[in-house]
């Protein structure tokens, strides 16, 4: 469902990962919450707990970065004209 | 060393605003936005409020500005379990307010700016400010420095400029709400008939109460020229207790409520986008001015919920062009003291206890269930015959309930 949406959105590909969760935090109770709270349904639980994030169809919304913090996730904006381009807005 | 008078770093509203008001000013003045083109990386709900920024930006409004519909309509509408009741204000509005869809807006925006003289540089991110002692003397482009007199932060809600130079601490939960947003293309005259307007004309609702699962949060829809915006802002704040459902999924059930699957039947999602909006109100606020440094927009987080609406974009304007004019008289300090002495921080202090008042647990839960039960109910005739008016009411607001109802009230009065 959340990924047809997605799908009408114009992404560009980037380079590097713009966000990425420091190793030993994956099961942080800040993670799992993302796991609702990630407008495009990123954050998945694995086994035994541990969150993992995907960065395709990332919306660069931030909310990730404001509940978890930067103890929990390196996080920044992807590299000038890469990522989501709103046509609309 | 070559230097810039003035670096605008984000091209939204704020930027833009700032960058306008400089190269009218004559002075030089550098864009530099992330996105392919101003706006790309840029959503709102969206409505603009002009007639507080109308002349402060003069010769602007003239002409083909991509404003999508004039409101005409405002809608209110108290969620319920099972039904949901809605007020609605029609007739002579003088809100003097518009959508508008940010890609198309900014992007025009832009085209202006540069017309005006100002330089905009696309793709491009800024990683940090540069400092010279406690002066910000540039921007850091990948492994460039480009250096300035002034730096004007117009990054954008997350404000990573300032915080990058420890002007303000990382943002808490409290002060940010997440917006998610359809834009469902529907035809000029499907919108025209359903929502009853004449050409042109647009309609706003907000929605509160189950849309948000019971939390600090509510729906929106604005229709645009041949689409319109519907979406859900949720509150960061209360993101621990929750047994709630997903974002995405509270944005499907939205949909699927009949009164707002009529509205938008036959439609096609042509874009999914989310946003933080700036919501902690006065306390939110952030610092405004550091030498060499002037904060705007969300940057500054000037956003804000009075309750009946939200408003953002028009401040994000102003407080552009306050500090683009700052800087052109030469006193770019007092940045700050303008904004004080115009509508924008006026507002943020009229309405300083709002944002705590909106914390009210009632007020998505309680309130807007116990107004649609009532209704329910005095619209249903039963085979036994009806009650009298007064005893419905007493049903549903006994006087406990016209206690708490009072107490709620009071600490409006605050607001």
């Amino acid at each position: 469902m959340i990924d047809e949406k997605l799908a009408n959105n114009v992404f560009k590909p980037s380079a590097k990962g713009h966000l990425a969760i420091r190793p030993g935090k994956e099961t942080d109770g800040r993670l799992k919450l993302m796991v609702k709270w990630c407008p495009a349904g990123l954050y998945r639980e694995g086994d035994e707990g541990k969150v993992s994030v995907s960065l395709d169809g990332c919306l660069e919304c931030g909310t990730c970065r404001v509940i978890c913090g930067s103890d929990v996730l390196i996080w920044q904006y992807p590299d000038g004209g890469e990522g989501v381009q709103y046509r609309f807005g | 060393m070559e230097k810039f008078p003035v670096i605008v770093v984000g091209g939204g509203l704020a930027g833009l605003a700032a960058a306008y008001t400089l190269a009218r000013s004559g002075i030089e003045v550098l864009i530099i936005e992330r996105g392919d083109y101003a706006g790309a990386k840029n959503a709102s709900g969206g409505r603009l409020y002009l007639e507080p920024v109308r002349s402060m930006l003069p010769d602007l409004w003239q002409g083909a500005v991509p404003l999508e519909r004039k409101i005409v309509k405002e809608g209110m509408t108290l969620v319920g379990k099972e039904a949901s009741l809605s007020i609605e204000l029609t007739g002579e509005l003088s809100g003097g307010s518009y959508s508008i869809l940010r890609a198309r807006f900014d992007r025009w925006l832009a085209e202006v700016v540069e017309e005006a003289g100002a330089m905009i540089m696309t793709k491009t991110l800024v990683t940090g400010l540069v400092k010279e002692g406690e002066q910000v003397t540039g921007v850091r482009v990948g492994d460039e420095v480009l250096h300035a007199d002034w730096v004007i932060a117009a990054d954008g809600v997350l404000s990573l400029m300032a915080e990058g130079i420890s002007l303000h601490k990382p943002t808490p939960a409290y002060n940010m709400a997440v917006g998610v947003k359809e834009v469902i293309a529907l035809e000029a005259e499907k919108i025209e008939e359903r929502f009853q307007l004449d050409h042109g004309e647009g309609a706003a609702r907000l929605f509160i109460g189950e849309v948000t699962a019971g939390k600090f949060g509510g729906g929106f829809l604005y229709t645009n020229r041949e689409s319109v915006s519907l979406g859900i802002v949720m509150a960061l704040e209360g993101i621990e207790d929750g047994n709630g459902f997903s974002i995405p999924k509270l944005l499907d059930n939205f949909k699927r409520r009949p009164e707002v699957e009529a509205l938008i039947r036959g439609g096609k999602t042509v874009e999914y986008a989310a946003h933080l909006i700036p919501e902690g109100g006065k306390r939110g606020l952030l610092p405004l001015y550091a030498p060499g440094l002037l904060v705007v927009g969300d940057a500054a987080g000037l956003a804000l919920n009075m309750g009946f609406t939200v408003r953002g974009m028009d401040y994000a304007l102003a407080s552009g062009c306050l500090a683009g004019r700052a800087i052109a008289q030469g006193e770019p300090a007092r940045y700050p003291d303008l904004l004080r002495e115009t509508f924008v921080l006026k507002d943020f202090t009229n309405y300083a206890a709002m944002r705590d008042f909106l914390s009210e647990q009632d007020l998505y839960t309680r309130y807007p269930q116990k107004m649609v039960d009532f209704f329910l109910d005095l619209y249903t005739i039963p085979p036994a015959g009806k009650d009298p008016v007064y005893t419905i009411l007493r049903r549903h607001f006994p006087w406990r309930e016209i206690w708490h109802l009072w107490r709620t009230g009071k600490k409006l009065r605050k607001t």
